[in-house]
């Protein structure tokens, strides 16, 4: 990269450092400013909002807070908990094994395989969501946590499994040999040599599934139909129709939603780049 | 064994995800509304393809969807190269927006929608900016009239997608071997013709697969749309895949919303062709 730099000063650009670092603070800014711009928001009167939704001074009020902080909004952290924590473990227990499978084997086979995940994972929940409503009506898991981690789990599978892949396929094979010699079985072997060797990347992706299914809506206020079931996305989604316009408990119940996802991305941050550019073109 | 290890996952998708797959396309060729829809379907052929086909509102409807994800194909693409060129190197300020950026693509859709919800209302953030600037001279709800409902989705859908297109990019670019970038230095190469001549050829596998999976991301997005239009006003923002949703669980016309449906896969059939296609050439 330095090279490039260097490439830069070469050409008799002086400017090309103050544009860069300009254009650097401007991407920043848009990003930064429409954050701080809601934050503020949660923590203003919606008088305040109504008068000057842009004032960086003002008298802080926790009007908002207090008007979303109840019994639903623990109700739906809780669900939203529950969701997310089933559909990951469901994703990563029957997942990882086949991600393993398809890193080992060289049949015919792994390709179509593939091509179906990827097509899977190409499908539109919008899609998906018309049909699953009458398959869950049958196997009676409509209106279950259970069958919305389910499902989420169903559509989330082909992500995990194209991501997990590449992890397994950096194992040196020679490692299980000389576990098979010692006597390890398929299955221990899988469970004590190559899992442990794959930590890195199944915690990475069961962050991420995490994060994905804890914000997950479609299936929820589609399968769902009891509000007492529903989790933090809908509850937000809900919200905004009873208040109308109150735009400081709707961003007061944003930034609540949002805390979980900040607190599991700060967790795997520094590993989130090359993992997820390991899944694309790697 | 090997079968040990796939069967969970195998059966897990065989009911949830291809089973469904075959319900879609039998409700496509069949009668069904919400009476029916748990008891017995009638065929009736292709009649609810042909009805969607000469709808002008479908018709709109894939333009529209054209619209979106050209939009987003293309602006991922410049943006993400421009942006990631502007981020490549370690400083400070490039940590921080990256770091932002990717925080941003984390929160959920359904937070980020809202968040733009209110700030493209008309008694929210950006047109108060505008005014200000006086670039409007009015406060305008851009998400409320038809003329600016997908413009403004197209924008949030964008806003909260670059940051995975950045990351992308620059660890392609990062990976350029120095030696290659230095042979045309020696050459006598500009930085531009660096640009256009080394670094870009050299990522253009990558830019591939991205440009196939931001294609896909716009095409499935629902979240955004949901949250900031639904679909609206009338169906000015409405998707492809969005309009089978609506036909199914707002009018209650499954028949419809199957054949709007397996449309919308054989268009994500095409994509992962495509996609499978991208990744083997880059893999030679």
């Amino acid at each position: 990269m330095s090279t490039l730099a260097a490439a830069s000063r070469g050409a008799g650009r002086p400017s090309g450092r103050t544009l860069t670092t300009a254009l650097a603070l401007f991407v920043l800014l848009s990003y930064l400013v429409p954050l701080a711009f809601v934050s503020l928001a949660a923590f203003k009167s919606n008088a305040q909002i109504a008068n000057d939704p842009a004032a960086l001074i003002f008298h802080p009020s926790l009007a908002g807070f207090r008007a979303v902080l109840n019994r639903d909004l623990v109700q739906a952290l809780w669900n939203s908990a529950q969701i997310a924590v089933g559909a990951t473990a469901v994703t990563m227990i029957v997942g990882t094994p086949l991600a393993y499978v398809l890193a080992r084997t060289h049949s015919r086979w792994n390709a179509l395989v593939i091509g179906v995940l990827i097509a899977l994972q190409m499908t539109p929940t919008a899609t998906a969501v018309i049909p699953l409503f009458r398959v869950l009506v049958a196997l009676h898991l409509l209106n279950h946590l259970g069958g919305v981690a389910l499902a989420i789990a169903a559509t989330t599978l082909p992500y995990a499994v194209l991501l997990l892949r590449p992890y397994f396929l950096s194992v040196p094979v020679e490692v299980e040999e000389a576990a098979r010699i010692d006597g390890a079985g398929e299955f221990t072997c899988f469970l004590r040599v190559v899992l442990p060797l794959v930590r890195n990347g199944l915690s990475l992706i069961a962050v991420l599934l995490l994060i994905g299914s804890w914000g997950e809506f479609l299936y929820s206020v589609s399968f769902l139909t009891s509000s007492s079931k529903y989790p933090l996305s809908v509850l937000l989604v809900e919200q905004e129709g009873f208040y109308g316009t109150q735009y400081n408990n709707l961003m007061a119940l944003a930034l609540i939603s949002s805390v979980p996802v900040v607190i599991l991305f700060t967790v795997v941050a520094r590993r989130l780049t090359s993992g997820l550019t390991l899944g694309v073109g790697k | 064994m090997r079968l040990g290890f796939s069967a969970p996952a195998a059966a897990l998708l065989a009911v949830l995800s291809l089973y469904p797959l075959v319900v879609l396309v039998q409700m496509s060729v069949d009668d069904v509304t919400i009476t029916n829809l748990l008891r017995y379907w009638p065929y009736v052929g292709f009649r609810n393809f042909q009805d969607q086909l000469t709808d002008p509102t479908f018709r709109t409807v894939a333009v529209q969807t054209l619209i979106l994800v050209t939009a987003i194909l293309i602006l991922t693409l410049v943006l993400g190269f421009l942006l990631a060129m502007v981020l490549r190197e370690n400083t400070r300020l490039n940590r921080i927006t990256q770091t932002t950026m990717i925080l941003v693509w984390t929160l959920p859709p359904i937070v980020a929608g809202s968040l733009w919800k209110f700030l493209l209302a008309s008694d929210g953030g950006l047109s108060d900016l505008l005014v200000r600037m006086h670039v409007l001279d009015h406060p305008t709800a851009f998400l409320s009239q038809s003329s600016t409902a997908l413009a403004a989705v197209t924008a949030v859908t964008l806003w909260s997608s670059a940051p995975f297109a950045v990351m992308v990019i620059k660890s392609a670019i990062l990976d350029v071997p120095r030696d290659v970038i230095d042979a045309a230095r020696v050459d006598g190469a500009s930085t531009r013709q660096v640009v256009t001549s080394v670094i870009v050829p050299m990522i253009r596998p990558t830019l591939l697969i991205l440009g196939v999976l931001s294609v896909v991301g716009a095409f499935k997005a629902f979240d955004f749309i949901y949250v900031m239009t639904r679909g609206g006003p009338g169906t000015s923002s409405t998707t492809i895949p969005f309009l089978g949703y609506l036909l199914a669980f707002q009018n209650y016309q499954f028949g419809a919303a199957g054949a709007v449906s397996v449309l919308a896969m054989l268009v994500v059939l095409v994509l992962a062709m495509g996609y499978i296609y991208a990744v083997r050439r880059e893999e030679r």
